[in-house]
Order: structure tokens, then sequence, then C-alpha cells
């Protein structure tokens, strides 16, 4: 089977709107590079395992839970808490914050400790103001120092609490729970990412972010990184230092040299996340098409949550376009692949067939490779990490798609 | 495959008014010069990785992407900043304290400023330049950060003095950029956060969607003129029949402009044409023959911005273009050229390229199609991505 194009699977290369595929046929290697965008920075988790900010228009492989990186790609989002991580701009009751010698993840500036100095109420805060009855997810960084408890709300004068929980930053145990969901994720050198999410009151006086040192007086603990952003859950950081900062959602496509065959397969290993549990959750899109149209197009989704859409289009008419649920269930790593052929088209999930047609008409003139926009060439609706593609220009059997996807 | 012009691939040599290209066959070294003209100094990179001025008509070849050397050929660009080094010059300072001749620049002398702001604060100088609302400008500057601190700190456009766009410094030389269309045109220069502890060098604003090298000013305006580099080459060079012309070229911007190389008759009957179209990731492919195009047709590409192998082969009835070991775009019916006898980045006294070019290649004979892909393509992973000037992030 000869494979056309290749992306990823441990061999990542970038630049400036640009990340590289390759074919490789007869050893000679063909750049086949997808145009990237995103209008703002980023931020990503580096080698060493640090939170690394990426200028714009810059691909982020992310090395968090993989040691070969994965293409990050995510919507847009805005970190409403305006200090995110220098805690000197932080109000204090019953505390003090210092800078200390420990290094916070972005292996740059030192963290700044938080010691509790009363058995009254303590606790440090900003002022963060919320719409109404909306989806928001609270999430930040905490090491353990003397202290191994830690405890976060969202408190309104009117509505008390929105959210919170605490967690033993030893066991990850959790109590004083109030949310949705909630994440504890393990980052380098003793670091978590805690995060929240909830639904917001219907109305407000004053709100708060607040952040317990749930030990005793005169320990310490390390906070860094506060995010507080509208959705179901947490995406990459986004560092603030006096406002709200927003980054902006990304696209991953490329026109390819000619068209691809009228029979052929796409291959993803991607990596989905929470939002695969919420079926008002936004489409992510692997397909082909001719020139950003609609008309003549291809491809599988993950839609809705957890089910699997199968489309192909040619001259404005659908052939196929089949929406199986329950097939994403869980967050986690997926290997899809797709055979379009005439009269011969199936999607394997993880080694397993999903959906088949024996009516499929395949346009002749697909010749745009889009990786996980909503639709068509769009910016990315819903985060995803893409570990592996490929696209082979030939339709491969039932068991070569069985172990591809195995 | 008799190659019969060679040019580039990591072997340059220039003087005033010339850039040499040549033919080995039979291990006989036969120069075949280009004929280069600027008529003012410019800026290169040089292998040092310095800024270094060169003199009028001589060509520049740069290192700022490529270990091996390109020649850069680049329009005319006026820098409307005066003072693109003096920053204790410029007439509004708030906030930060300007010390000149603090590090070594990219130049590799000591003359880079230090701005370290002590209040959120900025520096510009009143109505200079004087910018046109609705036009275009990029701006342009060396920067990098003093100490291990985030910096928030970056260009301003809009007169409010707040930063419009952040630079992600390091503690290494890094130029940035920035375009935007004028809306307030009383002030634009560098703003930062307090704390922000950073030195700079080398400001630059042009009317323009892009930036080019960087042009020294210290009290006016400075030009650096248009290049030429044309009339290498001669009819024994050229097969007027077959052959193939090989480009590893990337254009200098994209902005919906030709950016041609050909090899013509010297008129405008004849000619053989590569470059890239007047619409943004397009290439643009000719052959003319008796004053009638026998061929003509565009071809996109993924990024015109990036390096790419280019190879016209081209016989009769058979004119094909390849990418980056890829066959694109055929024309099964057309005429042969005659008189072919000069290598020129333009078309016939118009239409120049501007760019960077790796290498030039010509070929008196048709090739195969494997030959043209090996020609075309690179030779390991590692190679495609150094050549392409990208980052290796992860290599398993």
């Amino acid at each position: 089977m000869a494979n056309t194009l290749k992306f990823g699977n441990g061999q990542w290369a970038t630049g400036n709107g640009t990340a590289l595929a390759y074919n490789d046929e007869n050893s000679n290697f063909k750049p086949l590079p997808f145009d990237f965008t995103r209008a703002s920075s980023g931020t990503t988790v580096n080698q060493s395992g640090l939170i690394e900010t990426v200028g714009s228009g810059i691909p982020r492989i992310d090395f968090q839970g993989n040691t070969k990186g994965a293409l990050l790609l995510e919507p847009s989002r805005s970190n409403i808490f305006d200090y995110s991580s220098n805690l000197s701009a932080w109000n204090k009751l019953n505390s003090t914050v210092t800078e200390s010698s420990v290094l916070s993840l972005d292996g740059v500036n030192n963290s700044y400790v938080y010691e509790r100095t009363s058995s009254s109420s303590s606790y440090i805060y900003r002022t963060v103001s919320l719409s109404n009855t909306t989806v928001y997810t609270l999430s930040f960084f905490a090491k353990s120092g003397t202290s191994t408890n830690v405890r976060t709300d969202i408190w309104d004068t009117v509505q008390s609490t929105q959210c919170s929980i605490q967690v033993d930053l030893k066991t990850k145990a959790i109590s004083n729970f109030n949310g949705t969901s909630y994440k504890i994720e393990d980052y380098t050198n003793g670091w978590m990412r805690i995060s929240v999410t909830f639904t917001s009151e219907s109305s407000f006086g004053a709100t708060f972010n607040r952040y317990f040192n749930a030990d005793s007086v005169g320990s310490q603990l390390y906070i860094w990184g506060a995010q507080v952003e509208e959705g179901s859950y947490a995406t990459s950081y986004i560092p603030t230092s006096g406002s709200a900062v927003t980054r902006v959602a990304e696209s991953c496509s490329q026109i390819l040299p000619n068209a691809v065959p009228t029979s052929g397969t796409i291959y993803a290993e991607i990596e989905l996340f929470d939002s695969v549990l919420n079926t008002l959750s936004t489409n992510i899109r692997f397909g082909l098409n001719f020139e950003n149209s609609a008309s003549n197009w291809l491809f599988f989704g993950i839609e809705s949550g957890d089910n699997l859409r199968t489309y192909i289009r040619a001259n404005s008419s659908n052939s196929f376009d089949n929406t199986l649920n329950g097939v994403f269930t869980t967050a986690g790593v997926y290997k899809i692949a797709m055979r379009f052929a005439t009269n011969d088209s199936k999607v394997f999930v993880n080694g397993i067939q999903k959906s088949s047609s024996t009516g499929s008409v395949i346009a002749s003139n697909l010749n745009n490779l889009n990786i996980g926009g909503g639709n068509n060439n769009n910016p990315i609706l819903n985060s995803i990490k893409t570990k592996d593609f490929k696209l082979y220009n030939t339709a491969l059997t039932d068991a070569e798609l069985q172990a591809l996807t195995s | 495959m008799a190659q019969t012009l060679k040019f580039g691939n990591k072997v340059w040599a220039a003087k005033e008014d010339s850039v040499l290209a040549y033919n080995d066959i039979n291990n006989n070294y036969k120069p075949l010069p280009f004929d280069f003209a600027r008529a003012s100094i410019g800026t290169r990179v040089n292998k040092d990785g310095l800024i270094e001025t060169m003199g009028q008509d001589i060509a520049r070849i740069d290192y700022t992407d490529s270990a091996d050397g390109v020649l850069l050929l680049e329009p005319s660009s006026t820098n409307l900043a005066t003072l693109s080094e003096n920053f204790s010059g410029w007439s509004n300072i708030s906030n930060a304290t300007v010390t000149s001749n603090y590090t070594i620049s990219p130049e590799g002398v000591i003359n880079a400023t230090r701005l370290q702001f002590t209040g959120n604060g900025y520096l510009f100088n009143l109505n200079s330049p004087a910018q046109v609302n609705g036009t275009q400008y990029t701006l342009s500057c060396y920067a990098k950060r003093n100490d291990s601190e985030t910096q928030s700190f970056g260009f301003f456009s809009n007169g409010s003095t707040a930063v419009d766009n952040a630079m992600v410094l390091t503690n290494q030389w890094k130029r940035f950029y920035y375009t935007y269309t004028a809306s307030n045109v009383l002030q634009l220069g560098l703003s930062g956060l307090s704390g922000a502890d950073v030195s700079v060098y080398g400001f630059q604003v042009e009317q323009s969607s892009y930036s080019t090298s960087y042009i020294a000013t210290s009290g006016s305006t400075v030009t650096r003129a248009a290049e030429t580099c044309n009339n290498s080459g001669n009819s024994e060079v050229f097969n007027d029949s077959e052959g193939v012309l090989f480009a590893d070229i990337a254009a200098n911007a994209n902005d919906n402009t030709y950016k041609l190389t050909s090899i013509s008759d010297g008129s405008d009957s004849n000619r053989i044409t590569l470059g890239y179209y007047n619409t943004d990731n397009k290439l643009y492919i000719e052959v003319r023959s008796g004053g009638v195009n026998q061929t003509s047709f565009s071809y996109s590409i993924a990024n015109s911005l990036l390096y790419s192998k280019l190879a016209l082969s081209y016989k009769l009835n058979d004119v094909t273009i390849w990418v980056n070991g890829i066959k694109g775009t055929s024309d099964t019916s057309a005429s042969m050229p005659i008189g072919l006898s000069e290598l020129n980045f333009n078309y016939t006294d118009s239409l120049p390229f501007y760019g960077s070019t790796k290498e030039i290649g010509y070929y008196n004979t048709a090739l195969t199609d494997l030959e043209l892909e090996t020609l075309t393509s690179y030779k390991s992973w590692t190679s495609m991505v150094n050549e392409l000037n990208l980052n290796i992030i992860y290599n398993g």
C-alpha cells in the first residue's frame, strides 16, 4: 500500500504558518506542508514537560501525556482571570505570598509560595466576572510544599458558591466538590493541574475566585497559572497579566499538489478530550474536499459528543451520510481509518468496522486536506491532539484497515 | 544528463556588478556570470550570523535562514524610521530607562540599546514617520530579553501606546515583524509593561505588506535600491528543443505580484519562464515561441514563502512542472522556442524575481520522471526540514 502523505507519528517539524507532512516514496522526501493558522500566541507542553509559549502562527506540538508529541488544535478560549501567575497582584486575607526559589511550570520564572498566617479565614483571591447560566471551567496548577491541601472556589456575594474543590496534593483525594465535573492531571516537577467545570448561577453580586491553603498555619504551597474560561473543559494555559487574554482558534489544512485518486484511505490517531462526554460539543472532522467547497467532500467526524459521522458527497449529492452513536464514549486515544472508493467505503475505529457504504460516489477532484476543522476548512471548534495522520492513494482492504487501527 | 549551467548550491562568488554561475562539464570550469546591479548599499546576514553592509552593486549572499547561503534579491524599500539604532534620540519616551551601547547587537558590535520599563511605558517619535490612514505598514525590530523574567513588550501602532503586537522574547536576538493598516497616523513605536527589561536594535518602518532586509538610518530615511541579476549563459548552454530549468527558490512575499526567472533569446519572442504568479502561492509557467505563448499556466503550491525545488521540463509537446518531487501540470501541445541564449531573474526586462535563491540549474536534455522526482526531492527527512528552514520539534 502506497503511503501518499505522512504527518506526525514521532516526526514533527514546524514553522510560521506551517506544519510539515511529507511523502517519501522512492526514498525521495517530498514536503507536503499543512497551512496552519492561529492569530495569537499559545502555550504547549514541551519535551521537558514545561509550559512553553509559542508565537502567533506557530503550530503547537504537545508532549503532555505522550513522549512522541501530538499536534494540539484548540478552539478560541479566553482566560478571564486577570493575573494568572503573578500572585503578588492577588488580594490576600490572613495570607502571605512571596516569590520562591521553586521554578514555575514555564521553566523561566520562579513561582510564588502561598503561606497561611492565621487559623481564621484565610485565602488569596481575585475578582472575576461571570455571565449568567454559562458553563465555565476553572483550572490552576498547584504544587505541595509543607502544605498538601489546596482548595479553590468561585464565591459570589449573592449566590454564594458557584463551584469548589479541595485536593490533597499527595493522594489526589478530593473533598468540598461543587460542580459538574473535575479533573486532576500530573505535570512535571510535582505540579498538578486541577480543573472544575460548573454552570454559573442566574444572577450575581461581587464574585471572587479564591484559593485556600487548607492546611495548618505556617504551612506553604505553590500556585501558578490560574485560568477561568467559558467552556466545558480546560484548554491549554493562557497567561494573563492585567486583563483577559484570548487564544484564537486554530486551523490546519492544505491544498495537495494534485487531486487524490477516487479510491484511497484517510487514517488518524487522535486523542480526544472530555468534550466527547458532552452531547452539545461541536464537530471534529478529518476529510478531503475540493477547494474548500462543500459540494465535493468526504470526511469522518466526531460529532455531538461520542458520535462517529461518515459523510461522502460528490457534485452536491450525498451518497453516504451515517451517524453512529456511542463510538467515542470516553476521552482518550482512538485510531480511525476511512476507506473511500466507489460503492465500497468503510470506517474502522480501533480495529472494528463502524460504518460502510456500498453506494458511495467519490468526487474526482478532491485536493484539499483538512485536519479537525469543524466544517470544511473552518478553524477548529473543539480540542484535539493528532498523533499520527496518513493519506493513502489506495483503498486499503478490510484486513489492512483492521490492522492499521488496532 | 548534462548540466550545462550551475549557480549557487553552496558555491558562491561575487564581485562588483557580477555574481558567478558556471559550467564544469569535463571538469573544465567555464564562467557564466550574471550581471548584477543595485544602485545603493544593502545589508545581509553573513556566515557568522551578523548583519553586514555590502557595497553598491555587490550581490548579497545571505545566511539568515540557510547555512549554505542564498542569493537575496529585493525590491527597493525605504526605512521610514529615521533613528533605527539611536533609541535614546526618540522624541517621546515614557517610563523607560534607555541605555545606549548596552550590549552586542546583531551587527556584532556594542551598539544595541537596553530598555528598562519602570512603569507601563513606551517610545516613539511623534509624527515620524508620517503615516497614511488605510495604508499598510510593516514594522520590524531586533529584540531579546535581558533577564529570565517573562517580558511584556512589543510594537504599538495605533497611537494608544499599548502593545498591539507582543514579542515572544528569548535571550537570543530575533527579528520581530508586525504588519498593520494605519488607522492612527500620529504614533508608532515600542511599548512595554512595568518590569520589562529588553535589548533592541534596528527599528524599521516600511510602507509595505512585508519587511525587507535591514536598512540602517541615522537622522533621515534611507532607501535601498532594487536589484537586478540577469544575462547568464549563451546559446551553447541552452538547448532550444529540450531541457530542464531547475530552481530552488522562495518568494520574498505573498503580495500578488509576478516574480519570474526566464531563459530567452533576449527578446520577447522566445522564452522559457518559471516563477511565481500574481496570485499568492501559485507558480507561473510559460513557453513562448515565435512571439506566441505555446504554454501558459499557473500551478498552486503550498506556500511561496517556503523554499521549493522546481523543475520545468520542456520538449516538443511535453511541458511539465515538477514541484518538490511531485509531478504537476503538463501541457502536451507546445512548440519549442528558438535562440535561447540568456538566463535572467526577470521576464525580459520586467516582472523581476524578488526572493531567495539557493540554486539554479539548467540541463540541456530532457530528464526521466524518476530523475526529475529525485532532482526536486530531498534526500532525508532531516535535510528536508533543514532546507525548508523549519524547526525540528521531535524526530523519534
